[in-house]
């Protein structure tokens, strides 16, 4: 028997900010259009003070709730998120004791954005497979929207914050993850980056001076940069090489996968990429209308919000793909069950 | 298809008055330019063009000059 995925669970902070609570407070802004082309309506927003392990702690408690395996099985505590609660200690050893599990867990932080869950996925089928672990725990959390400045419109309408929490261990039933393709290419480090807070760059009176760029988006080094066109243009090149390149170590034809669960971006970059990919009419799977880009949290969200419905079934093949920020990617398959 | 009707296609593509862009432009210059609006503009030379934008050439497309450029030197353009 090989790793699976045995259940996931997601939280979303209490407060939304639809499209019309945005064109309240912007009225140059074009949210019809925008919200036509991104597919996203609402997003939700962690209060001030909720951190991305908050939401990752709801979201895990609730996964745990389920008794899918007790508590003292999870052997490992897997946290991706940009957004830690501190520099150190480790946002993973607050959450193994806030979650009440063993002192014999292995817990760490990894910091990645959207690629971040199918590179959890990895690690844990690794641990999981090698028998190290029996249960790894994978939180992925994110609250973006406290970088955002709120006149950035090329950040606002797209991102909300959310958290994860998938729970990997020896299969039951059909599940297993099956292989994955990785990759990194640092020199977009620049595209997609939150320029001041780090020790590279400390928050100073000089890095809050806001700016407003000639396309009318206001911002300071303390928030989130994203060059949209750079972005886009690196994930419509890089997807369908990765995607070719994982249904060949698998052995699969683009018929063979049943749903394509890709990081959701928005509605038109995941259209896009379904006529680059050439994926079958109807695969791939969209779902963001109400909660945004939530960065790591999307995959896992969207495949879950399927599995609820009945679209995605016990021996379903998916093939999941995040991109983004770094930048970094990861795909991998794997048989739902 | 001409310089002129390009241009025209990027503006229908970003929701534009035909003409209201010039070969200057970039995506820091023109509000409608965000990363919707890229792929808006890549979705429409797709369609419109007879060629394959290829991957080298959409990593450099950072100006309507730079996109210019590269569909003359392959004779897209008529002109």
């Amino acid at each position: 028997m090989s790793a699976a995925i045995l259940g996931i669970s997601y939280y979303l902070p209490d407060r939304v900010e639809t499209n019309e609570d945005l064109a309240r407070e912007n009225p140059d802004w074009r949210l019809d259009e925008l919200a036509e082309k991104s597919g996203i309506l609402a997003r939700h927003i962690a209060a001030p003070g909720e951190t991305a392990s908050d939401l990752g702690y709801h979201a895990a408690m609730r996964l745990m709730e389920r008794g899918i395996v007790a508590p003292a099985e999870i052997d490992y505590l897997l946290y991706c998120t940009q957004s830690p609660d501190y520099f150190l200690p480790t946002s993973a050893c607050v959450l193994q004791d806030r979650l009440g599990l063993g002192m014999h867990v292995g817990a760490l932080d990894f910091n990645l954005g959207c690629s971040g869950f199918v590179v959890g996925l990895q690690m844990a089928r690794c641990l999981v497979d090698a028998g190290m672990a029996r249960n790894v725990l994978l939180i992925t959390a994110e609250t973006y929207t406290k970088f955002i400045h709120p006149r950035d419109r090329m950040v606002r309408i797209l991102f909300g914050d959310a958290a994860a929490a998938t729970l990997i261990g020896t299969g039951r039933g059909s599940g297993s993850i099956g292989n994955f393709v990785v990759g990194t290419d640092g020199k977009g480090s620049q595209k997609l980056i939150v320029p001041a807070g780090g020790l590279r760059s400390p928050r100073s009176r000089e890095s809050a001076v806001e700016r407003t760029d000639e396309s009318g988006c206001t911002r300071s080094a303390d928030n989130l940069f994203m060059d949209g066109p750079a972005v886009f243009t690196f994930a419509i090149t890089t997807v369908p090489h990765a995607l070719t390149a994982l249904l060949a170590k698998s052995q699969l034809a683009l018929n063979d996968v049943d749903w394509y669960v890709f990081h959701q971006a928005n509605k038109y970059m995941l259209q896009h990429l379904a006529k680059r990919c050439r994926i079958p009419d109807g695969k791939m799977v969209v779902e963001l209308e109400d909660v945004g880009n939530t960065v790591s949290a999307t995959i896992p969200i969207a495949i879950q919000k399927w599995v609820e419905r009945g679209r995605i079934r016990e021996g379903q093949r998916l093939a999941l793909i995040g991109f983004g920020v770094g930048y970094s990617w990861a795909a991998c398959d794997l048989v739902w069950g | 298809m001409k310089t002129a009707e390009f241009l025209d296609l990027v503006c229908e593509a970003l929701g534009r008055a035909p003409g209201s862009l010039s070969e200057a432009d970039t995506p820091w210059t023109v509000e409608e330019w965000d990363s919707i609006g890229h792929l808006s503009i890549i979705s429409a030379m797709d369609e419109a063009l007879n060629v394959s934008v290829n991957d080298e050439e959409l990593r450099n497309f950072t100006s309507i000059r730079e996109l210019l450029d590269r569909l003359r030197a392959r004779k897209a353009l008529e002109d």
